[in-house]
């Protein structure tokens, strides 16, 4: 059977299907679109059942693709049953999603999650009134300390096998009569598509475009115009917004049924919001988190990488290559086992700490109070708050933050926001950073490397959404309760992030080293030199680091190794000046992204709008690194 | 007197009167609890004509400037 988890965002959906999942959880994409569900083969008792994770959502609009999605899949009726998350203490809110799931008239029971959470804030639930209301099960939960869980999967499997309606949940008579009067009319439209009759008229009454593209008679769409437009009148507001205001208040009805608060308080976190999201002590607050996160991430991380680079250095490539006859094959082992390396020494070490990092910070759920503070500065450029979320995961990995981009709505929004991301130093370009200039210029002009990066992408942000204006909707988040995160749902998420390094990026970094020594091998590289050196003569390099440029975007982690090679020396600034070391770097941080992300700005973004993104990023790099040059011929 | 939102100083609660703009913004505003008849609380203003943090119900939102002003409010 499948058991489908919906729920609205931050309800501890993920907790729950973490919880339980195993290893082999699969990411997918719905057909043909970006929203994603997560499934994964559980046992419950003794059988084997599949559990399925939708998106968040707050309702079931046709608008926004997650929720559509959400409600298209649970309308095919492939899901056994659906377990409907609510976080406990926001009852009243969340049974507006539970009366939409009801209208859909697929069998679903309810999950009270968060029963701590709701019980500290002093709302007592009768959950056998609930049950009541609802005419479906209810199980309490604590997912983040394993609470209830079993005896929900056991309840779910359960009540998946029963054929046992779920109560009507009526609107007031006004509604009510709209509804009933509609229905007649669209029996035919209803079976035809096998929906439920209820259903199909709320949603027309709710101006669901969905809905609307389905009606195929002139008649029937006047009626649907005349019932809106009565609805309209008597509420004056329109009718999506009168039935969705009844939905909100039946919602408030039952709640004031089923629960009782006995004292309302300032909670914890409000307390700490005063703090945290203070005009001026939130902003103190904001900087000390990422100091201190991207401090121990480098720290533990540099700790990391060079026992592991050694090992490989010293230990495996010398043992692999007793094996391996001389010449072609060489090439190809030691390239393959550089890619390898290079993945688990130079990029691993720094992205799993950012990645657990953040993790947390989501968890706990201070990113989208990053996003309240920042969104005044990001609507400078012409973004808003909640594209900070994959700026800030691009500093661990391009991949994992491009595909963080889908957060946001607008596919303008997307391109700016990936388009910037791609420029900002990840991980494997914050080494090239630390290791060239952090040691051959300084501490402080490495920092100056990133507060120029900083400055430069607002300005092409400012630029680019100045060259597509659109009047952005403007950003609208739901600030959640602070949570202690769990463990398990922390390493989950990293696990999911670091697997889309490991299956989309790292097959191919392995590739580029191969082609990479392979060029080598047959000497191709003075070749390529000679074939850049345009360029390195405008940025003033020297002509032998070309092909390092070149193939750069191969292993952007490698530029440095390459460049070591090029040279012929690990002592750089024997051979370049501090210039030429700066304005190689500024080159590298802006220039095209690695063809892993391109990879993935292909797949998020297509053919045609990741061709400018690079451009603009090649375009950038080269007037920066001329602008260093320059700069260094003035000094 | 009805206002619109984005022009409340901070730290009021109104009443919700009605809301304005397109079909996406109206079931955006009204799916996060914004629906006629609410009343919500402004409890943090962004600096810099930055966002709102609202209560409302037992959840808190944050808000831009440009949608607030969709919002028709009464003091």
């Amino acid at each position: 059977m499948i058991i489908t988890l919906a729920g609205q965002p931050n309800s501890g959906k993920s907790t729950i299907f973490n919880d339980v999942a195993g290893y082999k959880t699969i990411t997918a994409n719905f057909p043909g679109k970006t929203v994603e569900y997560t499934e994964s083969k559980i046992r419950i008792g003794k059988e084997i059942h599949t559990l399925t994770d939708l998106p968040g959502t707050y309702s079931l609009t046709s608008l926004d693709p997650a929720e559509l999605e959400t409600r298209t899949y649970l309308l095919k009726g492939i899901s056994g049953i659906t377990v409907n998350v609510i976080d406990a203490s926001l009852l009243a809110r969340s049974i507006e999603l539970t009366i939409q799931l009801s209208e859909l008239d697929v069998p679903y029971l309810v999950c009270l999650n968060m029963m701590d959470e709701a019980k500290k804030k002093g709302v007592i639930i009768d959950k056998e009134a609930l049950s009541e209301e609802l005419g479906v099960s209810v199980v309490e939960t604590v997912a983040n300390k394993g609470i209830g869980i079993t005896d929900l999967l056991q309840t779910a499997v359960r009540d998946g096998k029963k054929t046992k309606k779920s109560a009507t949940i009526t609107y007031s008579k006004q509604v009510e009569d709209a509804i009933s009067a509609l229905i007649p009319s669209i029996r035919s439209l209803a079976a035809r598509h096998s929906l439920p009759e209820r259903l199909v008229a709320i949603k027309l009454l709710e101006n669901d475009e969905y809905f609307d593209s389905l009606i195929n008679s002139d008649s029937l769409l006047e009626e649907v115009y005349a019932l809106r437009k009565k609805l309209e009148d008597s509420y004056g507001h329109p009718s999506d917004i009168v039935i969705s205001s009844e939905r909100h208040a039946e919602a408030l009805n039952i709640f004031e049924r089923v629960a009782v608060v006995t004292h309302a308080k300032n909670t914890t976190t409000e307390k700490i919001d005063n703090f945290l999201m203070h005009p001026f002590y939130g902003y103190v607050a904001l900087v000390i988190v990422l100091v201190a996160l991207f401090n121990i991430v480098f720290r533990l991380g540099s700790m990391i990488e060079s026992p592991i680079l050694d090992f490989f250095s010293t230990g495996v490539q010398p043992f692999i290559l007793e094996f391996v006859p001389e010449g072609f094959a060489t090439t190809i082992v030691s390239g393959t086992v550089d890619g390898i390396a290079g993945g688990i020494g130079i990029v691993l070490p720094f992205l799993v700490p950012f990645l657990i990092g953040l993790s947390i910070l989501e968890d706990v759920g201070y990113l989208p109070r990053i996003a309240f503070l920042l969104d005044s500065f990001l609507h400078k450029i012409g973004l808003h708050g909640k594209s900070i979320i994959p700026l800030i995961l691009g500093y661990g990995c391009s991949v994992p933050a491009i595909m963080g981009a889908r957060i946001l709505e607008s596919r303008r929004d997307r391109f700016i926001v990936i388009t910037l991301t791609s420029m900002i130093p990840c991980a494997a370009r914050i080494t090239v950073i630390l290791a060239l200039v952090g040691i051959y210029l300084g501490a402080n002009w490495a920092l100056g490397v990133f507060i120029i990066n900083i400055v430069v992408l607002a300005i092409v942000g400012y630029i680019l959404s100045k060259l597509m204006p659109e009047m952005a909707a403007g950003m609208m988040l739901e600030i959640p309760k602070y949570h202690m995160p769990s463990v398990k749902s922390v390493l989950n998420k990293t696990w999911f992030r670091i697997k889309e390094f490991i299956i989309v990026a790292w097959p191919i970094i392995i590739l580029g080293s191969i082609t990479l020594s392979f060029l080598n091998y047959y000497n191709i590289d003075s070749y390529l030199n000679t074939a850049i050196s345009p360029l390195t003569l405008l940025l003033g390099l020297p002509t032998v680091i070309g092909v390092t440029l070149v193939f750069g975007v191969l292993r952007k982690e490698l530029a440095m190794l390459m460049l070591f090679q090029a040279l012929g020396t690990e002592n750089v600034i024997s051979i370049m000046s501090k210039t030429q070391i700066l304005t190689f770097t500024m080159f590298i941080v802006f220039y095209i992204p690695c063809v892993a992300t391109i990879g993935v700005m292909l797949k998020e973004i297509g053919r045609r709008d990741t061709f400018f993104a690079v451009l603009i990023g090649t375009v950038v790099a080269i007037i920066m690194a001329i602008l260093v040059r320059i700069g260094g011929m003035l000094l | 007197m009805t206002k619109r939102l984005s022009d409340i100083a901070k730290e009021r609660s109104v009443e919700i009167k009605g809301i304005e703009g397109g079909l996406g913004i109206r079931q955006r505003l009204c799916e996060l609890g914004l629906h006629p008849g609410e009343r919500v609380t402004i409890e943090k203003t962004g600096i810099l004509g930055g966002p709102f943090m609202l209560k409302v119900g037992d959840h808190h939102i944050a808000i831009g400037r440009g949608l607030a002003r969709n919002i028709i409010v009464e003091e």
